[in-house]
């Protein structure tokens, strides 16, 4: 099977359920979205800023973009979304999902509805066959306008490197850019096996859009290079 | 409660003030350095005087509204240097819990039942020994309880003892805000003057950088501190009080930066936070002022004491 076919999904799947999963589309409706930016404006941000006060470098590369793209980071922690969503500020934010592991976020109805609530999340089945229709819905929602943001490492605590092709599809396949960011500090503030967060100070790095091509693995190195550029800048930043 | 600024005589003398002291620094700097904008813009100085445009004014109006929004910043800054300290000294998360915890009782025992203030240390060496007796995880717990008893003594409780003073005395406003910009400026002339005389290094197995030419400067920036604010110097100060008020903050803002590299070097860390632009954590900057407040403080007890 070529790279481009292995990008193509398995099945069509419905819209308001797949694998499975239901896909929480009235968390994207205009109400919903309301709800979602009173609460990130009124209480999210606000409380990030207190309990991990961020400095964003790079904001500027996000001027560049004029459609949805896609955003990847490393991921480190449960705080690495709320920070993200909170660092790329409202513009983006309004037209942002997340695509959050299924399997953990999306355990109960009430954890996925809140997720899908308050931070825009999307379930992503991580493995199996069943991630294909995950990818085929991010798909879809990037060609209605909404960008996404992933961890192609999949799990926390891998650091910026290994990343998953799964990003790279949806990229190539919707022929959007992919961003790359670098997230400082969280590791700190929350790291995996902890559920109460040690404040701390936090350093988001946004990247320069990089053209998505027609190459799955060329993108996902190009990803990875972004990544460590960003790195590198954050590092090197006085304030890290 | 809060209270509206503007109904106290002093906040305007003293916030107009403060702003003309950032905006003097602003000039000093711009004149020192005689760069492109561009190039100044990206240096630490930059972050660092924008800091003050932010943290100078924040500081006076929180501190002259008081209540809750007083109680606010205060907690944001046990938190944050609570959880700095924590990481420098390599203290496990449970005791950093119970750090910042006590440091926020402390604040709300300080503001609303100060009886009770005499027992927060001891209270906290109770609940922080009942961590590994209770856990049964006592391996290593000596340090733990040795280096988060530190924490405390340096951090949450001196933050407990600006509370409880500016809301316990008359003149409890007035000493915050006298001792808080004295020590600002001390610490930045300490720099200024160390960095233009240089001369003989004052400590330098604890601290290669300072010299006695900044130990003048932390002189200099205390007495003009002092003299700035003459404004906020309640009457009932003596010209002794204020005197030896000058003298300890310069003496406790020399003591705050050795303390802190000798705590930097004890633990052998280059932990560095990024809350503040260009200062990089909370407890850098504030290190001083945790010093100097109640050493200042019962100083100036102890003069009037002397003098009556």
């Amino acid at each position: 099977m070529s790279e481009r076919e292995q990008g193509q999904p398995a099945r069509a799947g419905s819209s308001r359920k797949r694998a499975g999963v239901p896909t929480y589309s009235w968390a994207r409706t205009p109400p919903a979205r309301l709800v979602r930016s009173g609460i990130q404006y009124g209480a999210l941000v606000p409380l990030l800023k207190f309990i991990s006060p961020f400095t964003v470098i790079g904001k500027r590369n996000l001027s560049k973009l004029n459609g949805p793209a896609v955003f990847v980071a490393n991921h480190q922690s449960h705080f690495d979304a709320p920070i993200s969503l909170a660092a790329l500020g409202g513009r983006v934010r309004r037209r942002l999902v997340v695509a959050a592991a299924a399997d953990y976020f999306y355990s109960s109805a009430v954890k996925g509805a809140a997720a899908s609530l308050t931070l825009g999340t999307v379930p992503f089945v991580r493995s199996g066959g069943s991630s294909r229709d995950s990818l085929q819905f991010l798909k879809e929602l990037v060609g209605k306008g909404w960008s996404v943001l992933i961890f192609p490492s999949g799990t926390r605590g891998t650091g910026a490197s290994g990343f998953k092709k799964g990003f790279a599809y949806l990229a190539v396949d919707a022929q959007v850019p992919v961003v790359p960011m670098y997230l400082n500090g969280l590791e700190q503030v929350m790291p995996k096996g902890s559920f109460i967060p040690l404040p701390g100070g936090v350093v988001v790095g946004i990247g320069e859009p990089i053209p998505p091509g027609d190459d799955y693995n060329a993108l996902v190195a190009k990803a990875e290079a972004g990544v460590a550029e960003v790195r590198a800048v954050v590092k090197g930043w006085e304030g890290a | 409660m809060p209270r509206n600024p503007f109904a106290n005589p002093l906040f305007l003398p003293v916030f107009l003030r403060v702003m003309l002291l950032i905006v003097v620094g602003l000039a000093a700097v711009l004149l020192s350095q005689r760069r492109s904008l561009e190039v100044w813009r990206r240096s630490t100085l930059f972050l660092r005087v924008r800091t003050w445009f932010v943290i100078g004014p924040l500081f006076v109006l929180a501190a002259f509204i008081g209540g809750f929004v007083a109680f606010l910043l205060a907690t944001f800054v046990v938190v944050q240097a609570c959880s700095e300290f924590t990481r420098i000294a390599g203290i496990e998360r449970r005791y950093a819990y119970l750090l910042i915890l006590w440091g926020e009782l402390g604040l709300l025992v300080a503001a609303l039942a100060r009886d009770f203030f005499g027992f927060l240390p001891f209270g906290f060496f109770i609940a922080l020994t009942l961590l590994p007796i209770l856990s049964g995880r006592i391996t290593d717990a000596h340090r733990q309880v040795a280096d988060t008893l530190v924490g405390y003594v340096f951090v949450a409780l001196p933050m407990a003892y600006i509370v409880l003073v500016k809301s316990a005395e008359p003149w409890g406003l007035n000493f915050l805000v006298i001792v808080t910009v004295s020590v600002a400026l001390s610490d930045i002339a300490a720099y200024a003057v160390g960095s233009a005389l240089r001369g003989r290094k004052l400590m330098p197995r604890v601290d290669p950088t300072k010299t006695w030419g900044g130990v003048l400067g932390n002189l200099i920036g205390a007495a003009v501190g002092v003299g700035w604010l003459w404004v906020a110097v309640p009457p009932e100060w003596s010209p002794a009080a204020v005197v030896v008020l000058v003298l300890v903050i310069a003496a406790a803002s020399v003591w705050a930066d050795l303390t802190g590299s000798f705590i930097q070097r004890a633990f052998r860390t280059e932990v560095r936070s990024t809350v503040i632009l260009g200062y990089g954590g909370v407890l850098n900057r504030v290190d001083s002022l945790l010093m100097a407040f109640p050493l200042a403080y019962f100083a100036l007890l102890l003069v009037h004491k002397l003098l009556e």
